[in-house]
């Protein structure tokens, strides 16, 4: 490190030596503001430089030499505040410096909602100001911690506008389930059910419950990253607690109006990459069609494509082939013929649009010294890149802050937010997702008839190469969804006494979402085929309630004690009800009475937890804290003699630069050592406690249907733990222009609460187990350093993270072997899996049967599978990183910010797809140019995969010779697919992303003035522009494509829609 | 001062509002609120709603039952789009039953017999027993080794890890379920009722069936332990065996939901199109055109005639298909083009479509498989004294009671036809320039149907008459035999790994197995990892799991017997 910075020191210190033409010699005396007596020892620094300097002498004397363009000296003190002063004309200066309160009194908000100064903090936790916040808009507010909070991985699921986000910090704690931290707004928690369902096989992804969060409505994010900095909001802390304080009215004279308008536009950055050689069929030649004469009686024949053989493996597009029309109107069948050519190399690419995001937020606030008021009205349009994706949010927030007396306050909110989505994308690998239909459609299929032929007979039809009509499914198969979501909080604050006070709190997040899907007589698939109108209805209720009581006393001037004792209840339900109407009496009518075919489902899931819990702090001379913290909670989800459960955690902090002042600021401004150790239990989903057996309305003949659940239910069941320490540092550096902020934590979680998959043999198919440890250590680094600061106001900013993670799981239950997180149904071919001694999240599947000497094996000049599973790579990054450099002149600003992900795998269904398929551009590679020659004979096959033959002597002995057979385009190609070989499908998943790049523009305040704006910004902004770095193999799919928010999930592309970017415009105007 | 009042007024409140927050730890309601209220608890459940179920499930919904998957490897029938040699593993049928079958008629039987009642309740507990004995035998036929004894317990005793009972062992306690559970069935005693779907309930044709499941697997283990089979079947009576086709066990399927429809339909209106393409096999091509002197009328509801649905010559609508008669494939797997085209999809039969209608009956067992049975068994002296046909007569029987099955499934399928015929098969939107009027479809069904002459003039030729070697005679007994089992390619493959017979043609072969016929499906690979040591054990009684390793009843060392063929060669497809 140090090393690093000399070098970085010498750098520019060469840079500027090469600019040095001209100086001048400046001149002067530091007194101290307070009593005018010299200051000896003062650090005098010219502006814009690192090591031009000088120090005052015992009466406050300086001399020093400023070279020329610099035109501003820089006076800092331990104790006293900094000062910087601009030359004018005169080459004496005389400076006078105020004693500063303590370096670092910067106050931020941690659990519960009690501030705390930064240098009290006994762990490691992060923040993001409205600076970060403003004009970069992302939809999604998890979008802005990509890539700026070390240790905090964001990732959003491939499912395109106003789909879903996902976020770990510091690795997944929890083997099973989405890992996702709490989320806390104005103290009160809310929920973030991920509403990803692009699994395997369909769903819509309706976006999460953060995404609901207008972002201008926010002042600051707080991320506590480990359980010790979350001990205090138990179980749902477990996985980091991001605190979200939003915007309040500030007293102030009038009132103050502020607009923001956005508009992005989202166009394709990566679409899957096609070969355009070759059509649908089998064996380089085969159509597999019967022979049909035309005319008839003519004796010419030629060759059909039968529908059900939809695979890219047939003769050449080379116009030497001709067959009977397959693209025609059924009374127009056998009557024309077609010439096998290829179509145009952008079909697919022009079958989407640009999307476009209108956002704007007007909000008024205002106060006076007894209560502040803040309205904000936001509305949000956007449209998506597919057809007919159509998106729209409103949201209103009403806060009001009173103090009602000295001694008794209010503050109050209501946010209510209107979510509307129109055909959102279908997702997965079902035949509806019309990227799927993509991957696999045939390269002599004319797009523009499926088009033609959609809007003339509304009808989805069916070709050889066409999974389903895209132009039927985007425009028929409608989708609708609404959300009505209501959060609102109350909260009172009363000062009994000087150091005592009590606060009541009251917060709910209630919402009620709609979903239609309908599927017109006619659909595609035997549940869709008669007609069907799917409606679900879900509410979720959370109410939480809490009393904190406080105490804040200086027992002496060298001891502070504060502490808090609290009692909180969270009272969870979510309740589904959803009727699936199948079968139309009469087409065009989506009503559950027009079906003859009704499939209700309900599901109300409860939970209640109670808690207590108590926080105390010693703080003694302001330079060494100590923090305390238990909790108990009850959780009616655990067994019946083992609801209540108790952890506790202790931190502590040492400010040494405060305890001891050897060092002068310009050097160690500031210097803080911490430790924490904490416990988190967690409880579970509910009902695990108890089996029984299930039924559905579906009858056979009259006759009911009853079955035993799957599940061997835990009676006993008890919490989770997960235990936790950690270590940090955090140093500032020149005047705290250097910024460095380490931690090493290492936690485990024991006692696992999980649904496993057994060996179905035992009857079975899951067992909730209540064992299992899972190890998760890492270190995280934060560096901030400004290497430029002009004093023509021209700044560089250096932002970087670093965080590096590694997760074992160190056991199972006994008879558990392994722990499938995603199975290989739904990573076709490969699974997910978590298995003790091994990392968290293999990826699974059989590899290439390989020789002793590393060489593939063919058999038949095919490539072979091994005959077991192996693991085949880990989904888990082995660092990620964020690199943000900031650029400011005067009003200008110009931000880049590029995003790591290193040393990670992916499993890739989309090269399943296209390489089982022969749709993919590398799938051009081993197929003959020409089938037949001039004279119409076939011509030999050509492609030999290198590898080495398997000879089997017939008496068991193998031996390996280079093979030399060539095979087909399916047997070079597919058999991998057809054959599983696993391996084939794992890629590389490390990125480099260029993630945004942001020019703003605020206008100063002299314009300003001859306006009537407070402040008028500018910004445009261009989001995940590119890969700087990517190993997709050219594929045209980005590895950032989860299907959806579950962990295990992380590592699968799941033929995802096509990567976009994002370009945008922002004006905030403030009055 | 009011002021004050009014503060410490709040604070009163405040404390208290503190202190039952405090003191709300109340957990009284939490085992309510933990309870799922969609379960049924044992305490009330009927065990016919699980009965019902299992077996809608069971035979209704059954994947192996005439899909193509086994009936290549039996001469019952191929898919274009197969490639039978290649060894992956087959879990479908392993998850299927220990998922959907096994568990819950163990659960059936563990609540019975925990019940105080469970004395009145022998019938209920004899029908999940034998439905269990078929189910584990299909397991067992279909992997060898299995968990057995170890697997599906009630939970609370449930072994996570079940270890690998021997096939011989399963064996032993299956002929013992199916005699006890024979033995309890008592026609005074209540019964399941129409929660039965195969006979309601019936405890005398219960009976029959477990007994007639006991003659299909005491002939099953012929070759491993032949004194064990005639064991088997020394307490075994002709009366106390399923005779007719009202014994027959089978479930028809039913239209009100999709998934209860035959598989076949459904796959048509799934795709709306006519997705699959089935083709019908040499084998029982050749045996029903029987030397073509005079055609098995059983071939008119098994296949269709090439291209020409089944007259040939100009269509009804005037459109001109070439006729090339009855034409089956053999068994043909990766290989190369000049190989496939004599057996395209247009040149060889395809299934008739009588096998695509919504409502068949797929079976358990059939009374003319009883008949083969008895033949056989004669044949090879291990039936007693009691049964006193010869082996020809019950080879007649059995002959007899398959065209009366056709001509069964020929009732019930025929009312049909017109629906799928015009909505689907000859609609244009699914097959072009081929629509049927009302008359083509009465003229097809009055050419399908068996007619008495037909069957006359079939039993007057040599195949009706059982002659020749031992070997000779068993060859034509499991041929016949294959086409009365049709459409459960499952039995079939078993009965083919048994016999060696039917002797099937096979082409040359790129896959891993290179032509051979799998004697086993491998263990599901998730076994390896989720239950490995009893995976391993197993494993090292098998020594390779692999599809050509043989189990334990797979001991015939004349079988396979070899279909002397080479596989023709065409530069073009044949037209």
């Amino acid at each position: 490190m140090r090393k690093g910075l000399l070098l970085t020191l010498t750098l520019l210190l060469t840079f500027m030596g090469s600019v040095l033409a001209q100086e001048r010699t400046v001149t002067g005396t530091v007194t101290g503001a307070d009593d005018g007596s010299p200051l000896p020892g003062v650090n005098i620094l010219v502006s814009g430089t690192t090591n031009v300097g000088t120090v005052s002498d015992v009466n406050g004397k300086f001399t020093i030499r400023v070279p020329s363009g610099y035109e501003a000296l820089e006076f800092s003190y331990i104790g006293m505040t900094s000062q910087t002063i601009q030359l004018g004309a005169s080459n004496v200066i005389d400076v006078s410096l105020a004693t500063s309160a303590s370096m670092l009194e910067e106050v931020v908000v941690t659990a519960l909602g009690i501030q705390k100064q930064v240098k009290a903090l006994g762990y490691s936790q992060q923040e993001l100001g409205s600076d970060e916040l403003s004009a970069s808009r992302e939809s999604n507010l998890n979008s802005f911690l990509t890539a700026k909070v070390a240790g905090v991985q964001v990732s959003k699921t491939s499912s395109g506008a106003g789909g879903s986000s996902s976020i770990t910090i510091r690795g997944a704690k929890s083997l099973l389930g989405n890992n996702q931290p709490l989320y806390v707004v104005d103290g009160v928690p809310i929920t973030n059910i991920g509403h990803s369902e692009g699994g395997n096989w369909d769903g819509n992804d309706l976006g999460d419950g953060i995404g609901d969060i207008n972002p201008e409505d926010v002042e600051s994010m707080t991320v506590l990253k480990g359980p010790n900095a979350s001990a205090l909001y138990g179980a749902r802390g477990s996985n980091g607690v991001i605190l979200i304080t939003t915007k309040s009215g500030k007293k102030k004279k009038g009132i103050g109006v502020e607009f923001n308008s956005n508009i992005s536009f989202e166009t394709l950055n990566l679409v899957p990459t096609y070969q355009n050689k070759y059509a649908t069929g089998y064996e380089e030649t085969n159509l597999y069609g019967s022979q049909v004469e035309l005319p008839e009686g003519s004796g010419t024949f030629y060759e059909t494509m039968d529908t059900w053989h939809g695979d890219s493996w047939g003769p050449p597009l080379d116009g030497r082939r001709t067959i009977i029309d397959p693209f025609v109107y059924p009374e127009d069948m056998f009557t024309r013929t077609l010439t096998l050519l290829p179509q145009p190399a952008n079909n697919v690419r022009d079958f989407y649009e640009t999307g476009v995001d209108n956002a704007n937020t007007i909000s008024i606030s205002g106060g006076n010294e007894k209560t502040t008021a803040r309205l904000s009205l936001g509305n949000t349009t956007t449209k998506g890149i597919i057809p007919n994706h159509k998106l729209n949010k409103q949201t209103i927030v009403l806060r009001a802050t009173s103090q009602i007396t000295e001694s008794l306050s209010f503050d109050a909110k209501i946010n209510y937010i209107r979510d509307e989505g129109n055909n959102r994308p279908n997702l997965g690998s079902g035949s509806d997702n019309v990227t799927r239909t993509f991957v696999t459609m045939g390269r002599y299929v004319p797009m523009p008839w499926l088009k033609e032929y959609y809007e003339n007979t509304k009808q989805p039809g069916s070709w050889p190469g066409v999974n389903y009509n895209p132009y039927y499914v985007v425009n028929e198969l409608n989708n609708h969804d609404t959300k009505d979501r209501i959060i609102g909080l109350v909260s009172a604050n009363l000062k009994l006494n000087s150091w005592l006070s009590i606060m009541g709190r009251a917060g709910t997040d209630y919402y009620t979402q709609k979903q239609e899907k309908r599927w017109p007589v006619g659909a595609k698939g035997g549940d869709n085929y008669l007609g069907r109108v799917y409606n679900n209805v879900s509410t979720v209720k959370d109410i939480n309630a809490d009393v904190i009581l406080s105490a804040n006393k200086e027992l002496s001037s060298h001891f502070n004690i504060s502490a808090s004792v609290g009692s909180s209840i969270l009272h969870q339900e979510r309740t589904t009800q959803s009727l699936d109407s199948r079968n139309f009496k009469a087409p065009g009518v989506y009503d559950v009475s027009n079906a003859k075919d009704i499939r209700p489902f309900n599901y109300i899931s409860r939970k209640e937890m109670q808690s207590v819990y108590f926080t105390g702090q010693v703080a003694y001379n302001n330079y060494l804290f100590v923090d305390v913290t238990g909790r108990n909670d009850w959780s009616s989800a655990l067994g019946v003699n083992n609801y209540s459960f108790f952890y506790p955690s202790l931190s502590t902090s040492f400010v040494f630069t405060d305890a001891f002042k050897v060092f002068p600021a310009s050097i160690l401004s500031f210097g803080k050592i911490r430790a924490s150790w904490a416990q988190v239990g967690n409880d579970s989903d509910p009902y695990l406690t108890k089996n029984g057996y299930g039924s559905t309305t579906t009858t056979y003949a009259g006759q009911g249907l009853s079955w035993m659940n799957e599940t061997i239910p835990l009676f006993n069941l008890k919490n989770e733990l997960t235990e936790s320490w950690e270590v940090g540092a955090d140093l500032r550096f020149l005047n705290n222009r250097l910024g460095l902020d380490v931690t090493y934590y290492n936690g485990k979680t024991t006692n696992q609460i999980l649904p496993v998959n057994v060996s179905n043999t035992s009857g079975y198919t899951t067992v909730v187990i209540n064992a299992g440890e899972i190890q998760n250590k890492g270190i995280e680094i934060a560096l901030n350093y400004t290497p430029v600061r002009l004093s023509n106001s021209f700044m560089w900013e250096i932002n970087a993270n670093f965080a590096k993670n590694s997760s074992k799981v160190v056991s199972l239950a006994p008879g558990i072997e392994t722990l499938t997180l995603v199975s290989t149904a739904d990573a076709y071919p490969n699974a997910i899996e978590a298995r003790p001694g091994e990392p968290y999240g293999n990826i699974v599947g059989y590899a290439y049967k390989r020789a002793p000497d590393g060489q593939k094996v063919t058999i038949g000049g095919v490539y072979q599978g091994t005959a077991t599973q192996q693991v085949l790579g880990n989904i888990t990054p082995e660092w990620i990183g964020g690199l943000n450099n900031t650029f400011s002149y005067k009003g200008l600003s110009l931000n880049v910010l590029l995003d790591f992900v290193q040393g990670k795998e992916i499993s890739s269904a989309t090269k399943y797809q296209m390489e089982a398929k022969g749709t993919g551009s590398w799938t051009v590679e081993g197929r003959r140019t020409r089938d037949i020659d001039d004279n119409g004979q076939q011509l030999p096959y050509v492609g030999i995969l290198p590898g080495v033959e398997e000879v089997d002597d017939g008496s068991g002995n193998i031996s390996y010779v280079p093979n030399t057979t060539a095979v087909n385009g399916q047997n070079y190609w597919a058999m991998r697919a057809w054959g599983e070989i696993g391996e084939e499908f794992v890629l590389d998943g490390s990125y480099i992303s260029l993630r945004e790049v942001m020019l703003s523009y605020s206008f100063s305040k002299t314009f300003l003035d001859r306006t009537p704006f407070a402040g008028i910004t500018l910004s445009a902004v261009g989001r995940n522009l590119m890969y700087l770095e990517e190993h997709m193999q050219g594929m045209g799919v980005s590895p950032e494509s989860a299907p959806n928010t579950s962990a295990g999930y992380q590592g699968i592309e799941m033929i995802s829609m096509p990567t976009t970017r994002t370009w945008g415009f922002n004006v905030k105007l403030t009055f | 001062m009011s002021n004050m009042k009014k503060i410490n007024k709040i604070k009163v409140i405040f404390l208290c509002a503190f202190a039952l927050v405090l003191a709300n730890a109340c957990t009284k309601n939490f085992e309510e609120l933990n309870t799922d209220p969609r379960i049924i608890t044992a305490d009330l459940i009927d065990v016919g709603l699980i009965l019902t179920n299992v077996e809608a499930n069971g035979i209704v919904s059954a994947t192996s039952y005439g899909n193509g998957t086994y009936g290549v490897f039996c001469g019952m029938d191929k898919r274009d789009d197969d490639a039978p040699f290649n060894e992956t593993d087959a879990p479908g049928e392993w998850n299927f039953e220990y998922e959907s079958q096994l568990n819950n008629l163990s659960n059936i039987i563990h609540l019975i017999e925990s019940n105080e009642n469970s004395a009145d309740l022998v019938n209920k507990l004899a029908i999940a027993r034998i439905l269990k004995v078929w189910a584990v035998s299909k397991l067992t036929d279909t992997y060898g080794d299995i968990p057995y004894s170890e697997s599906c317990l009630p939970a609370e005793l449930a072994i996570l890890q079940p270890k690998y009972d021997t096939q011989e062992s399963v064996y032993a306690d299956l002929f013992k379920e199916l005699k006890e559970a024979a033995a309890q069935l008592d026609e005074s005693k209540e019964s399941y009722g129409s929660a039965d779907l195969v006979y309601g309930g019936d405890p005398a044709k219960w009976r029959k069936l477990a007994n007639s499941l006991r003659l299909r697997l005491a002939l099953r283990v012929r070759y491993a332990d032949a004194a064990l089979a005639a064991a088997q079947m020394s307490d075994l009576t002709e009366a106390g065996l399923m005779s007719t086709l009202a014994d027959d066990a089978f479930v028809k399927n039913n239209t009100d939901y999709p998934d209860h429809m035959n598989p076949r339909y459904y796959r048509i209106i799934n795709y709306t199109t006519i997705q699959e393409s089935v083709g019908t096999h040499m084998v029982m091509i050749e045996t029903l055109r029987n030397d073509s002197i005079n055609l098995d009328p059983r071939i008119k509801i098994y296949a269709d005639t090439v291209m020409a649905s089944f007259k040939g010559g100009t269509s009804p609508n005037g459109y001109f298909f070439p006729n090339y008669d009855y034409r089956g494939s053999p068994t043909l797997g990766m290989v190369d083009e000049v190989n496939k085209y004599p057996y395209g999809s247009g040149t060889v039969s395809q299934l008739s479509d009588f096998w695509r209608v919504p409502i068949v009956a797929p079976a358990i067992m059939r009374n003319s498989e009883v008949y083969f049975a008895l033949a056989e068994a004669k044949l090879a002296g291990l039936l007693p004294a009691s049964f006193a046909g010869t082996a020809e007569e019950y080879y007649q029987k059995g002959i007899d009671a398959s065209i009366d099955w056709y001509k069964w499934f020929y009732d019930l399928t025929a009312p049909q036809i017109p629906d799928l015929m015009k909505n689907f098969i000859h609609n244009p939107e699914y097959a072009p320039g081929n629509q049927w009027t009302d008359a083509d479809v009465q003229e097809y069904l009055d050419f399908k149907k068996i007619k008495d002459a037909e069957v006359a003039a079939f039993k007057a030729t040599p195949m009706y008459t059982l002659t020749g070697t031992e070997d000779e005679q068993l060859e034509k007994i499991m041929n016949q035999k294959i086409v009365a089992l049709y459409p459960d390619e499952f039995q079939g493959w078993c009965e083919y790994r048994r016999t060696g017979y039917p002797k099937i043609p096979i082409g040359p072969d790129q896959a891993a197995l290179r032509g051979v016929i799998p004697r086993r499906e491998p263990w599901p690979t998730r076994e390896e990892t989720i239950n490995s040591a009893s995976y391993q054990e197993a494993l090292s009684r098998y020594g390779t799991d692999s599809r050509l390793t043989k189990m334990w009843w797979d001991a015939n060392p004349d079988a396979p017997h070899i279909y002397e063929w080479v596989a023709p060669t065409m530069p073009t497809p044949f037209q």
